[in-house]
């Protein structure tokens, strides 16, 4: 179904693209430049693709089990980077700001790409709210995580202690919004 | 923490919001706006400060000053780029009214309140920072836009931590960068397409001509297989429309494919805006959810995990309704005070309505644009800004009054449009080093107010100078305002009536399909593939190409490792040779 929707989605537009352009202006009556019945056809028919992709998106969603692995993936990956942070923080006494440098490159970042990459699962799984509320814990973890590399950097130690820990929190809290929107309802 | 073999550790506050960084972030803003206001004045183009700034704050805090903090330079170049946003802005738009002024019909446009066009630039910037600040976190947190420019300033905030490695890479995109662009500027000149298919023989229709610029390489790169819809939407253009038109349509449009400029002007072009327009309209109500979700999470930040640390990471959101509704009333004043008193007040909350609104659809469109290519149709939205704001009061006053009203408000419309898009590739930026996005903000409102002072006193500087040496002014050869004279063309059609208004809806419904489809952000994408020469878009695509090859063959890590650095430095060589060109151009020859 969702084949036949793009189909149709791009053949209405462009028999709507075509209307648009296929006269140059006609000066004494500018509005009839267009042809304005091929373009409401094409429309109309752009319209019916864009439902059946609609319709067959919603059901793709609700039949959430082919999503299954990727959704797999993308917590595996939260899980990871949440961990490895907490990680972090428990082993920066004995850490210089070289190893944090390289600890969040090497460890940290490639989890982040990854679940990042796959983050639209969450919408289609739990809707858009679920999604926002794990994304905003996410972002501002991520956010401290980099807050500590340039620290680290500039080798300002209190700020990178301070800010491995807000990243830690922050993941933690996206974690458990992931795990808190994964529960059965009861 | 223990000490390690080369950072030398330090206690106490991460140096990010001082003093410091606000006097060198004014100081290099000042020097950058009055240099890339004239620039835009003599040759039409402007330039990207953000990275100009981050190299001279580099330079300057670092090397001078040996202060150590890469946040502290971000909010340095968040400044000085807030400040430069006033350059092309005005520099565009309000030489338009006195060049008309040189007809002896538009004689009165002369006559222009300095100050309250000031005023009106200044709340206009303000304006739009406060719409465009709430999208962040749908655009930079959820979208996670690419913002390509955003990623170079990155790049070179962050290289002196980044390893050796990294900045050898960087080092080697800006010489190259810097290489390919004098050769480009030593044997092309000033024109940077290639013919590549006149060259092979193929049909002129397909319009197959490279823009030679490395740096639009490095920005497709950046944006990777996030762009590719706004290839598709050039290719849309030449590659399937003006075949099926050369083939079908009336003789006149048939005989225009084979002038492919002239294609995009007349047909392609407004279409353009048009699905431009509908999609951000459909994007905004699409995503409406996610947007309601990011305000909500913005409202309830301190109930969040992080509490107080959440709640102090933004401005809050009552401060910003606060100031967009100030702004408003200012704007109306303004509106109504240019007019004196020629303009009902019904007329004028009419324009200040529809300008506000505009605001906030125009920077909607224009950051995502910016978002997911780097390119910005400022131009185009200040078009429409205008030509809305003509039609709102044409009925109601004469000519002369609403050119100069429309055009003083949709110089703050374009203004405010500017420092959107802006602050939002700062954001990005901010969001790469671990800047706290509310400091930002708050560097971005501290540079904002100076760009209008300045940028308005040198254009009034320099038209008065040139008359009194015996020339007309801007628009004169001395001072061609090539983009301003353009816009005063347009305007003068826009007030006999002369607007392609039926092709802008008929584009803006095809955007809304794109929009609605459900394929997230294409609508925008493929209005602005309709919209922009496809010289940059064929040349842009080839850097979306590597970036997939890249990730493909090397794997996503050598692409985040070795490609965005090199990338970064193509954007930042081709900008150092463009300013350096620009100021020999200036200062060097006739």
């Amino acid at each position: 179904m969702a084949i036949f929707g793009q189909i149709l989605l791009w053949i209405g537009f462009l028999g709507g693209s075509l209307a648009c352009v296929s006269r140059l202006e006609n000066k004494d009556d500018k509005w009839s430049t267009i042809p304005w019945g091929i373009y409401a056809a094409g429309a109309a028919v752009g319209i019916v693709g864009v439902v059946l992709i609609r319709i067959d998106k919603s059901q793709k969603s609700q039949a959430s089990a082919d999503s299954e692995s990727d959704f797999e993936t993308v917590r595996d990956s939260l899980q990871i980077v949440a961990q490895r942070i907490v990680e972090l923080d428990e082993k920066l006494d004995e850490m210089t700001c070289e190893d944090v440098l390289e600890y969040i490159d090497e460890q940290c970042v490639p989890p982040c790409a990854d679940f990042a990459d796959g983050r639209h699962v969450l919408v289609n799984r739990f809707g858009t709210s679920v999604f926002a509320a794990v994304m905003t814990e996410f972002a501002s973890g991520e956010r401290y995580m980099n807050r500590a590399w340039s620290a680290s950097a500039d080798g300002y130690v209190d700020e990178v202690e301070k800010s491995v820990r807000y990243a830690r929190t922050f993941f933690d809290a996206a974690v458990a919004e992931l795990t808190k929107a994964n529960q059965p309802q009861t | 923490m223990r000490a390690g073999p080369s950072i030398k550790h330090m206690h106490g506050d991460y140096p990010e919001f001082t003093w410091v960084a606000i006097l060198v972030g004014w100081a290099i803003g000042i020097v950058l706006t009055i240099s890339v206001a004239y620039a835009s004045l003599m040759l039409g183009f402007s330039i990207e400060g953000s990275e100009l700034a981050a190299i001279l704050g580099w330079g300057i805090l670092r090397g001078v000053l040996r202060r150590t903090s890469i946040v502290e330079n971000n909010i340095n170049q968040t400044i000085a780029s807030a400040v430069n946003g006033a350059s092309s802005g005005i520099m565009f738009s309000v030489p338009a009214l006195l060049i008309l002024s040189q007809q002896e019909r538009f004689s009165e446009l002369a006559d222009i309140n300095q100050p309250l066009l000031i005023l009106a630039a200044i709340t206009g910037c303000i304006v739009g920072l406060c719409f465009v600040i709430p999208l962040r976190k749908q655009m930079i947190d959820f979208d996670r836009l690419a913002y390509p420019g955003g990623i170079a300033v990155a790049t070179i905030l962050k290289s002196p931590g980044a390893g050796v490695r990294k900045a050898v890479l960087l080092l080697g995109g800006v010489g190259i960068a810097a290489v390919c662009q004098l050769c480009v500027l030593r044997f092309m000149g000033s024109d940077h397409d290639w013919p590549a298919g006149e060259a092979f023989g193929l049909p002129p229709m397909l319009n197959i001509v490279f823009y030679i610029s490395i740096m639009t390489v490095g920005v497709g790169y950046l944006s990777g297989k996030g762009g590719f819809w706004f290839g598709a939407g050039g290719f849309f253009c030449y590659f399937v429309l003006s075949p099926i038109l050369s083939q079908f349509a009336g003789a006149d449009v048939a005989s225009l494919t084979n002038e492919p400029e002239t294609m995009r002007g007349t047909l392609y072009r407004p279409t353009g805006i048009g699905m431009l327009i509908g999609a951000a309209l459909g994007g905004i109500a699409a995503a409406l959810p996610m947007i309601l979700s990011a305000l909500g999470s913005l409202r309830g930040a301190s109930d969040r995990s992080g509490g107080d640390v959440a709640k102090k990471d933004e401005l809050p959101i009552w401060l910003l309704y606060l100031m967009i509704f100030i702004g408003s009333l200012m704007m109306l004043w303004i509106a109504w005070s240019v007019a004196g008193g020629e303009l009902s007040v019904a007329r004028a909350v009419l324009m200040t309505l529809l300008g506000v609104g505009w605001i906030w659809v125009a920077g909607v469109i224009v950051a995502e644009c910016i978002g997911r290519t780097n390119w910005s149709p400022l131009s185009g939205m200040t078009l429409i800004a205008v030509t809305l704001l003509i039609f709102a009061i044409k009925d109601g006053t004469d000519t002369i009054t609403t050119i100069k009203v429309s055009m003083i408000v949709g110089a703050a419309v374009c203004l405010a449009i500017s420092q959107a898009s802006d602050i939002m590739l700062d954001l990005k930026s901010g969001y790469l080093i671990g800047g706290v996005p509310r400091r930002q903000q708050i560097a971005q409102f501290i540079g904002t107010w100076i760009g209008p002072l300045i940028v308005v006193w040198l254009m009034f500087l320099l038209h008065q100078a040139n008359i009194e040496s015996g020339g007309i002014g801007l628009g004169s050869e001395a001072l061609p305002a090539p983009q301003a004279q353009a816009l005063a063309a347009t305007i003068e059609g826009i007030v006999t009536g002369d607007v392609p208004a039926y092709r802008y809806t008929a584009g803006a419904g095809m955007g809304l399909l794109l929009a609605v489809s459900g394929l997230g952000g294409i609508g925008v994408l493929v209005g602005l593939g309709f919209y922009m020469p496809f010289s940059i878009v064929l040349t842009y695509t080839f850097g979306n190409l590597l970036r997939v090859l890249s990730d493909a063959t090397a794997g996503k890590r050598f692409g985040y490792d070795v490609g965005v650095p090199i990338a970064a430095g193509l954007i930042v060589g081709e900008a150092l040779v463009n300013v350096g060109n620009a100021v020999y151009q200036i200062f060097f020859t006739g």
